[in-house]
């Protein structure tokens, strides 16, 4: 009868012993987790402009040519990027921009397109794979989403996607 | 023997009792020690806060795509710089910071195409703040440094640098 006992009080207690084991682990991943979370306490802002950047778009489409043409006036003319303001639109937002928007390598883009149209890789800026519209909607939702429309439902988009 | 049984039992529960509360201090004991966890340590939103500088001072020096005319070469303009672009570095008189400015910005001119010094830098503040920028660390001011393209009247093009350096480590780390 007593050694029954025992053994029914040593089972008993192995349960309580297992619980508390479980529910000390479940505390201190707990405490880990709330750390980890701290670490990057951060008010991170999704901004849906940058100042900068359409400051320097604004410039870019001011910009003259040898000719004396703006840039607006050559893609509403041409409706693409050409050697002059292709390699202009580079070295302003790959060189000042990139550091920022370095999504999948580089989530800078910029070119000419009508509502609703597939972004694609271009002469001067590569699309990445994450980075194509799907329909009307963006497969990666961008940080930042300039449109100059050129007339008859063409536009020049920038967009700039974060890390 | 059944009163050996039942004194047995007693026991157990009175075990039991005492481990409950055991249980459910060390319970209650690590909630609050992961809500002062949480909670003890600020926001920092000195990222959003140079956002907002960097801003005020793109805004002050350039409009519609152009550099705004007595801005570049205007040593009025550089001398009255916080109270040309409403600027104000004051802040509360906590932790000292009175004594010790918090801020610092310096804005830097450049040609663009030929990525050619023009010397005309505008600097405010803790100049202190810009030597530890490069430092990570609870101790360390934030800094952010962005650029933009600019033209003038004349179609010259510039690239203006602004650096923003805030410190505030005490209610942002």
């Amino acid at each position: 009868m007593f050694k029954n006992n025992k053994k029914a009080q040593v089972g008993e207690t192995m349960t309580w012993v297992v619980a508390t084991i479980v529910i000390i682990v479940m505390l201190v991943f707990s405490i880990f987790i709330t750390s980890a979370i701290i670490k990057t306490k951060e008010l991170k802002v999704y901004n849906q402009d940058d100042l900068l950047a359409t400051k320097s778009l604004i410039g870019y489409l001011l910009t003259k040519d040898n000719q004396g043409v703006i840039v607006y006036d050559q893609l509403k003319a041409e409706q693409d990027l050409n050697e002059f303001n292709g390699n202009l639109a580079l070295n302003i937002f790959k060189e000042f921009y990139e550091k920022d928007y370095g999504f999948a390598g580089s989530g800078i883009w910029l070119g000419v397109g009508s509502a609703g149209f597939q972004i694609r890789k271009n002469k001067f800026f590569d699309s990445g794979p994450l980075f194509l519209k799907e329909g009307v909607g963006y497969k990666v939702q961008p940080s930042v989403s300039e449109q100059i429309p050129l007339g008859e439902n063409k536009y020049l988009e920038l967009i700039l996607v974060e890390k | 023997m059944n009163k050996i049984s039942q004194k047995n039992k007693r026991g157990t529960e009175k075990i039991l009792s005492v481990y409950w509360f055991a249980v459910l201090f060390i319970i209650a004991a690590a909630i609050v020690y992961m809500v002062i966890l949480f909670y003890g340590k600020p926001y920092d939103i000195r990222e959003i806060e140079a956002r907002i500088l960097t801003n005020q001072i793109a805004d002050c020096l350039a409009e519609e795509g152009y550099l705004k005319e007595n801005v570049l070469g205007n040593p009025e303009f550089k001398n009255n710089f916080l109270g040309k672009c409403h600027l104000d570095f004051n802040v509360e008189d906590t932790y000292g910071w009175k004594e010790l400015e918090q801020y610092y910005i310096r804005i830097k001119f450049y040609d663009f195409s030929q990525n050619l010094d023009l010397n005309f830098d505008i600097s405010e503040g803790n100049i202190n703040l810009k030597e530890n920028c490069d430092k990570k660390g609870e101790n360390f001011p934030f800094c952010s440094e962005r650029n933009f393209y600019v033209l003038d009247r004349s179609n010259n093009q510039y690239t203006i640098k602004i650096l923003s350096a805030i410190r505030k480590t005490e209610k942002n780390v």
